[in-house]
């Protein structure tokens, strides 16, 4: 059965995700929303890169997408620095009785320990129209919570579980959120997001506590470790410049404690430069990045993951990877019952229909 | 919610299986069965190595299907298509370790196997480290990708120490090097990982037009004793074999294993010690994974040493009980089910 779907946002995880639907063979694309003028209006293979045109055309006009009555919304907008914005579009998809896959806002990817005022909204959408909603992604979404489920599944006894993501960040072209929210290239004194204490908690906190429950761990508390290294000499990289002395590396740790020790830990090491936090994890099985999993246990069980586009790019898969982790769950979230569901809900999402 | 579980077997598996039941909150051990006389009778617990349990291993297969529990946790060597058609055709879902993916390499044992689900309205389910999980982390992995090319799963160990004869003889192990019908042999031991393939091409939403199986051997130029069997020099002590899942002449689902025993193979089959599942596509997916005894493992022997393996292998099915009962019935797989949720594991 083919599922129609409007794919909501053109950054880079939205032309990923119109590429998605447009090629996949169970899937058809029905409507693009786009905010900016100079997007409105244009076809929907052309954001996506192809060439082919679908006769789809990028619109900012929310009701007429809705009166497609699509089965499915992928809401691919950012919606870290305009929560309230961002809730009120998707709670308008849902009363609509519109399904919803959103890579948006990754603490939204455990919905029990998510910020209430925006779970109470979306529940209360769903719930008004009966629509289904899942927040997805790479990490939150499939290596931080999927994949250390899967591998405890080896294991009679789990004593502690660390995921990290090891990435150089140098050719990932995201300065709006990733740059200026982690304050790459910009100086420690500055009013910088991601260095107050529990922002990181704050966001990733979900997705160690659908761990956490998933393994049936009642965890005390949550604490977090968070350091940083300069930029040793100016330098240039994707998002632009990285000057002398400003952020070029950030590590944080949020930590699920039970009884004064880590027993779910959710890592970011992200650098700016390979050379720079050499004392930092690296990943050891061939390039040095990508995502690291350890459980240790009975027995303990290492697990470490290269991703590349075809460029043999780290980044640039995982934006594919947000993407389509998000476009791969659209049939299981239409099939599912209504309301706010996590991966612990569904069966396996795999690349269906997607074998060239 | 507790599920009530009888245990099929206590050999090396099934021993790690009932320590796993009765560390779960959500399963109880409700009964066990155990073939051998010497066995029947016993406290479970006891055969197990652990403090008495309470429940009695019995031999009496219509007194503990009258136990109606809500599933059998079957840890036979290899699966029994009347004892498997028994069990379902009495309503009780089975969560196997015993050679079963989708039943195909059981022949004709599987149209009874889904008669028998549909009769008794029961699940069949079957997993272990490889096939099993290895296969799960593999489609899980492949979720992040807009096109697949080929997903290759490589088992790559040196299996000196996994000291078992029942499973590892059928595969041509300790056969003369110059064996006739070497690759029918291994392809008929190994069927399971046909059924591997198959699960997976499910998954992918792929119709295959061939699986077929592949294998070369290296043979060891010393005798080798493995504990409790031996192989003579000249004989097989590796198998390299490949699993294949062919559509248009072209392999997209490759599922390979490279055991080895010993030091003298001839010629050498170098290992990765460790699975490695690769996703050729966009973006390709290459995942390593590695197993390492816990810190306070303490092994001096082949059997000790060994546990390791029998856990993995135990694991993977314990976990998908409660999945597995509330499955609709029939032949399920890691397609079928939520994913498991194993509670209990983490000590407090």
């Amino acid at each position: 059965m083919h599922n129609r779907v409007v794919v909501w946002g053109t950054g880079n995880a939205g032309r990923r995700a119109l590429k998605g639907v447009i090629e996949h063979p169970e899937l058809e694309l029905v409507g693009v929303h786009a905010h900016s003028p100079d997007k409105v209006g244009r076809d929907a293979a052309e954001l996506a890169g192809l060439t082919t045109p679908t006769g789809v055309l990028a619109t900012s006009d929310v009701d007429a997408l809705l009166d497609l009555r699509p089965d499915c919304v992928a809401y691919m907008a950012m919606g870290e620095f305009r929560p309230k914005e961002m809730t009120a579009e998707v709670c308008r998809i849902l009363e609509a009785g519109i399904d919803v896959v959103s890579v948006s806002n990754a603490s939204l990817v455990y919905p029990p320990s998510a910020d209430r005022r925006i779970i109470d909204k979306l529940r209360a959408a769903a719930e008004q129209g009966g629509a289904t909603m899942l927040t997805t992604g790479i990490d939150p979404g499939w290596s931080g919570d999927v994949l250390p489920l899967v591998l405890t599944a080896l294991c009679e006894r789990v004593d502690s579980i660390t995921v990290s993501e090891v990435m150089d960040y140098g050719t990932y072209p995201d300065a709006e959120l990733t740059g200026w929210a982690m304050g790459f290239g910009r100086r420690p004194e500055e009013d910088i997001p991601l260095l107050t204490p529990g922002a990181a908690t704050g966001v990733w906190s979900p997705t160690v506590q659908l761990v956490a429950d998933a393994l049936g761990v009642e965890l005390d508390g949550f604490e977090e470790e968070l350091e940083y290294r300069l930029a040793p000499e100016t330098f240039e990289v994707a998002m632009g410049t990285m000057a002398e002395g400003t952020i070029a590396a950030v590590r944080f740790a949020v930590k699920g404690m039970r009884g004064g020790r880590p027993v779910v830990t959710a890592v970011h090491c992200n650098r700016m430069r390979a050379d720079i936090a050499p004392e930092w994890p690296v990943l050891t099985n061939g390039k040095q990045d990508g995502y690291l999993i350890e459980v240790v246990g009975s027995p303990s069980v290492t697990c470490q993951i290269e991703l590349a586009d075809e460029h043999g790019d780290n980044n640039g898969a995982g934006i594919i990877g947000t993407a389509m982790r998000a476009i791969n769950a659209i049939p299981a979230v239409v099939a599912a019952p209504p309301g706010l569901v996590t991966p612990l809900d569904l069966p396996t999402i795999c690349a269906r229909g997607l074998v060239a | 919610m507790t599920y009530r579980v009888v245990q099929w077997t206590t050999g090396n598996v099934g021993e790690r299986a009932v320590r796993a039941i009765t560390t779960a909150p959500q399963l109880e051990l409700v009964g066990c069965y155990a073939w051998s006389p010497d066995k029947a009778g016993m406290d479970v617990g006891e055969l197990c190595g652990m403090a008495p349990l309470g429940v009695t291993a019995s031999n009496d297969v219509d007194a503990l299907l009258a136990l109606r529990p809500d599933c059998v946790m079957y840890a036979p060597k290899w699966p029994d298509v009347d004892e498997l058609v028994r069990i379902l055709e009495a309503g009780v879902n089975v969560s196997a370790t015993a050679a079963f993916i989708t039943g195909h390499a059981l022949g004709d044992g599987r149209q009874r196997l889904l008669d028998a689900c549909a009769r008794g309205g029961s699940s069949i389910f079957g997993s272990g480290m490889n096939p099993g999980f290895a296969n799960l982390l593999a489609l899980v992995s492949a979720g992040i990708c807009d096109r697949v090319d080929k997903i290759t799963v490589l088992e790559s160990v040196d299996s000196t120490g996994y000291d078992s004869p029942e499973t590892e003889l059928p595969c041509g192990f300790a056969q003369p090097i110059d064996a006739p019908g070497l690759q029918a042999m291994t392809a008929s031991g190994t069927a399971v990982f046909g059924d591997a393939v198959r699960m997976m091409a499910g998954a992918l939403g792929v119709e295959l037009d061939d699986v077929r199986c592949e294998a070369e051997y290296a043979q060891t130029t010393v005798d080798l004793d493995l504990g409790s069997w031996q192989i003579p020099a000249g004989h097989v002590a590796g198998i390299r074999a490949s699993w294949q899942g062919v559509v248009d002449g072209r392999t997209v689902i490759d599922l390979r294993v490279c055991w080895r025993k010993g030091q003298s193979l001839e010629p050498d089959f170098p290992i990765e010690h460790g699975y490695l599942v690769v996703v050729d596509g966009q973006p390709s997916v290459r995942t390593k994974l590695e197993v390492f005894p816990p810190a306070d493992f303490q092994a001096t022997t082949f059997k000790e040493f060994m546990v390791l393996g029998m856990i993995m292998t135990a694991m993977p099915a314990v976990d998908a009980i409660p999945a597995v009962c509330d499955a609709p019935p029939g032949i399920v797989t890691y397609n079928d089910i939520r994913l498991p949720m194993p509670r209990g594991l983490v000590p407090r």
